[in-house]
């Protein structure tokens, strides 16, 4: 044959189908300029000189890996509905006298020529909008923008290199579809009758109660640990039942509805239920992809979001005020808290020296430790860390003692206690009755009190695992009790710890230098050289506030780019959704209309389908963010992020900007849907 | 009076840019009385299923009237055309047109739903004809699961589940196999004298041999018709070949 046959072939077929190629096209070079973009920022020297520039481009680099990893599914999962709806055209070709491997060129060409310009406009695309992404992330970041303009070698190198692999695998897919469907099924693919799918039972059962049971994990979780080491598995649990409930259930659904003489033989539902019945376990797929989509954007930004407009509440937990110290040490002793009094007392006076007028300060020492919750006890005999999978970490827990002196002192009240008794006040899985164990000891509780309440919260209290807070008349004969304790390895699990923080007169700089002077004096000059295990830190707020920018809004930077790609990903879907019902639809209603169904009842029944088919999706997506928001809570927990009607706002505000979008989408998808049936 | 009258039928079809524009119908007339079996002959292109359009008011008549047990379909309007054709006609389609979606049965029901009966009366109904149409064992599968002439069988049930004044066919064995063709052909002729009237489309000699009257239709005319009267299916085929040869040779009548 003539050189350049398949090559023009090639073209025709795809200007053709121009219809379901330029949408995939457009994916494709999304896909690449996001990844050059991601890739860019994360690995060039773009973004470099900056504290917590290494925090920032790890969790781009990350995007990026995502955005590989996700893209080829995608792509892959694209290109076969593609050429699936292409097999008739094959099928001629072959009856025409084209053999396989005749087939196999064509589809090489296509590909061939796909890559080509999804890799040049999307690098073309990608190098254009890097410096708009570069400035955004800047921004969001609080960083000074730059003006210089980075095109980077190696990124493009990667696209290039990852891409063409890609590519490439999807050609491979695309010849092994072409070449093992024969000839007759190539031509009657289409034709050939499917039989409207069994209702089953067993997998319709099956998937609700992996569903309902991915949600009863989520809802179980009591702390945050447990959530971090259950999350995947619920999330994984909630995938698979959305996938079978959507491809079983809800052709199970259809024919339970069928059954009900009396409602399916009525003119609304009598055709929509059939044909959604007849649909639905091939489409189950696409909805059930849909869905899960949606829930990850929902999931996404929602929390990136919640964290990063709720970072100066976590820094103001984190460092109390402007200037914040601290010491610690295992065991107790007397001299610890002799140490502690030396220590605040030359922070201050160094404070002083440097101008400074000090304010507001506080100071609080407490001893902690953890066990594990069995029987009302908290266990000190066995180390929870060493338990294995045994564990469930919501019985893991930590207790504090505070002094009864110290109490009533931030507090400001006058509390006294008698021995062996104690305030008490728990967070997570703790039951609360008369007395409390701990170890081999019994505390009776006298009251109880909120231990995350303002005055105490700056013991700074674990989120990761349930807590629990004893004041006691005498900090130092209660913590002797406790010091010979050790763990598996033989340490002391006894924790002595010392908090100090304080606010001064100064500005934002100021405090930043006096921070640093604190710092290298409490290094060079305070530190309690005499005892091993000791360590004395001390921070400034205005620091620490960058850092916590940088990481929130990396990760909320993030969230925004990866929503983009799950979103256009979605919009096709739906696309070719559309269109493919379009083409089988067209000739049912000009049947129906033949029958005698009038024009009036086929749009009724037309926008009754889509309605549920587009409601589907969604409210699977809300009800999935609605019961793993408990969980979203307790793992933004360990950000140190606790605002429930934050996160609920955030949420609320996705669903709402997600739906419209949605909403939108759809409609102009559905356009191109009642154009062709028309 | 007549069961269905047409009259001076005129069907001009424009292109779209207002090009040359195709006379399919020049001026039909004729009528079909209640109880006969109708078959209309011509060659492919000479307007039948034009016509059969018409009279089923699946399409509108440039000019002429068309009137079906006294009504004028000219008269129905357009909202009221779907109901109208439910409740009146049963049209039974060359390519049989069921929904794939739906099994047989539903297939069955589809004009009676739409018509808001109630499940049990349809369901009387259709064992009323499945016996006839010898299709009772079938009702649960799908179409693709059944051969053409059942599925033909299944879009006759269709057409008669209504209880429609007329039955219209639009070449209904043309996409069958000779067997099924004959056993089709029969179902007809019992249906007919069951009292139903029927009007046929066909192109084959041997189909329309098993009508009572057969108009022979040309350039858009009616050009010729034969009464079956006492002949025999044999004499009636034989009849119409004559006919058929005669037309061919561009003869008049
Ligand atoms: N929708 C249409 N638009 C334009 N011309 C048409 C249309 N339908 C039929 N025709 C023309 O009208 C003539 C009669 O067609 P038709 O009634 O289908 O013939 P038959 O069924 O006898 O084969 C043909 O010449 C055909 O090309
Ligand atoms: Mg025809």
């Amino acid at each position: 044959m003539k050189a350049g046959f398949y090559p023009k072939m090639a073209v025709s077929g795809m200007r053709k189908n121009g219809r379901l190629y330029v949408p995939y096209i457009a994916a494709c070079i999304l896909m690449v300029a996001m990844f050059y973009i991601m890739h860019l920022l994360g690995f060039s020297e773009m973004l470099e000189g900056f504290t917590g520039a290494g925090t920032a481009r790890d969790i781009l680099k990350l995007g990026s890996a995502v955005i590989a990893v996700f893209g080829t599914i995608f792509l892959f999962y694209t290109q076969s509905t593609l050429i699936k709806g292409r097999l008739k055209e094959f099928g001629l070709y072959s009856v025409l006298g084209m053999n396989r491997k005749n087939l196999s060129k064509i589809i090489f060409f296509e590909t061939l020529i796909t890559w080509f310009i999804s890799i040049t406009a999307g690098l073309a695309i990608g190098i254009g909008l890097s410096k708009l992404a570069e400035l955004g992330f800047r921004k969001m970041l609080a960083l000074e923008s730059s003006y210089k303009f980075v095109v980077s070698g190696e990124s493009i190198y990667f696209t290039l290199l990852l891409y063409t692999f890609i590519f490439f695998l999807i050609f491979l897919n695309a010849a092994r579809l072409v070449r093992f469907s024969r000839t007759i099924n190539l031509i009657n693919s289409d034709k050939a009758g499917e039989k409207p799918p069994k209702a089953n039972w067993f997998v319709g059962i099956l998937g609700l109660f992996i569903l309902l049971t991915g949600y009863g994990i989520v809802l179980m979780i009591k702390t945050p640990l447990q959530a971090l080491a259950m999350f995947f598995v619920a999330v994984i649990l909630i995938i698979i039942g959305t996938y079978l409930v959507l491809i079983a259930g809800s052709v199970l659904l259809c024919r339970i509805l069928q059954k009900n003489k009396r409602y399916y033989y009525k003119t609304n539902h009598f055709v929509s239920v059939s044909s959604m019945a007849y649909r639905m376990k091939r489409n189950g797929a696409g909805l059930a992809s849909i869905c899960i989509l949606l829930t990850m954007v929902l999931v996404m930004m929602s929390s990136t979001s919640s964290l990063y407009l709720n970072r100066e509440d976590v820094l103001q937990n984190h460092y109390p005020r402007q200037l914040n110290a601290s010491a610690s040490n295992y065991g107790y002793s007397e001299s610890y808290t002799e140490t502690a009094k030396r220590l605040e007392k030359e922070v201050i006076e160094k404070a002083h020296e440097f101008g400074a007028e000090t304010t507001n300060d506080i100071s609080l020492s407490c001893c902690s430790f953890s066990g594990y919750m069995e029987n009302g006890r908290l266990r000190v005999d066995i180390d929870p860390f060493t338990m294995g999978t045994s564990i469930n970490f919501d019985n893991v827990a930590t207790v504090y003692f505070i002094d009864l002196e110290d109490y009533n002192r931030i507090t400001g009240k006058n509390v006294v206690l008698g021995k062996d008794e104690a305030l008490v006040g728990v967070s997570g899985n703790i039951p609360v009755e008369d007395s409390i164990c701990i170890g081999d000891e019994t505390f009776k509780v006298a009251k109880r009190i909120d231990a995350r309440a303002d005055e105490l919260k700056y013991i700074g209290l674990n989120e990761v695992v349930s807590t629990i807070t004893l004041v006691v008349d005498d900090l130092g004969e209660t913590a002797s009790r406790y010091s010979g304790l050790k763990d598996s390895r033989g340490d002391t699990m006894l924790m002595w710890q010392w908090n100090f923080a304080f606010d001064t007169n100064l500005d934002e700089d100021k405090q930043a230098e006096l921070g640093k002077i604190l710092a290298k004096h409490i290094r060079d000059d305070l530190y309690p050289k005499e005892q091993d295990y000791f360590r004395v830190v001390c921070e400034s707020r205005v620091e620490q506030r960058s850092d916590f920018v940088r990481t929130f809004g990396g990760l909320f930077y993030l969230g925004i780019l990866l929503s983009i790609i799950f979103l256009v990903s979605c919009v096709l879907i739906i696309y070719y959704k559309q269109i493919s019902e379009g083409f089988e639809d067209q000739g049912r209603f000009g049947i129906m209309q033949k029958v005698g169904m009038t024009k009036e009842n086929i749009k009724k029944s037309i926008n009754s389908q889509m309605l549920t088919v587009f409601l589907i999706p969604i409210i699977f997506a809300c009800v999935h963010l609605a019961a793993v928001l408990p969980i979203i809570h307790k793992l933004l927990k360990l950000f140190g992020h606790n605002n429930m009607p934050l996160l609920l706002l955030s949420a609320g505000i996705c669903v709402l900007v997600c739906g419209i979008f949605y909403a939108v989408i759809y409609k102009l998808t559905s356009n191109a849907y009642y154009k062709i049936v028309s | 009076m007549s069961l269905l009258e047409a009259k001076n039928i005129k069907k001009v079809y424009k292109t779209r840019f207002g090009g040359a524009s195709v006379e399919a119908l020049k001026n039909v007339s004729f009528t079909v009385e209640k109880g006969e079996y109708v078959a209309i002959m011509g060659e492919s292109g000479s307007g039948k299923t034009t016509l059969l359009n018409i009279i089923a008011a699946l399409d509108r008549a440039t000019e002429g009237t068309v009137i079906l047990d006294g009504m004028d379909l000219s008269k129905v309007k357009d909202k009221d055309v779907a109901k109208f054709r439910r409740d009146n006609l049963g049209y039974v389609f060359q390519e049989f047109n069921l929904l794939d979606t739906f099994s047989l049965e539903d297939n069955i029901y589809l004009p009676l739903v739409l018509a808001g009966k109630k499940h049990a009366e349809m369901k009387q109904r259709l064992d009323g004809i499945a016996g006839t149409l010898g299709i009772s064992d079938l009702l649960k599968k799908y179409p693709y699961e059944v051969s053409g002439g059942q599925k033909q069988r299944a879009a006759v049930a269709r057409a008669l589940i209504t209880n429609p004044r007329i039955i219209l066919a639009d070449e209904p064995t043309g996409a069958l196999d000779s067997k099924s063709s004959d056993e089709l052909l029969a179902l007809f002729k019992k249906v007919n004298q069951m009292g139903q009237t029927i009007l046929m489309v066909t192109h084959s000699t041997k189909a329309a041999s098993n009508a009572s009257r057969v108009l022979f239709i040309k350039d858009g005319m009616i050009f010729h018709q034969i009464y079956k009267g006492q002949a025999t299916d044999q004499q009636m085929y034989q009849s119409i070949s004559d006919t058929l040869t005669l037309l061919a040779q561009g003869g008049d009548n």
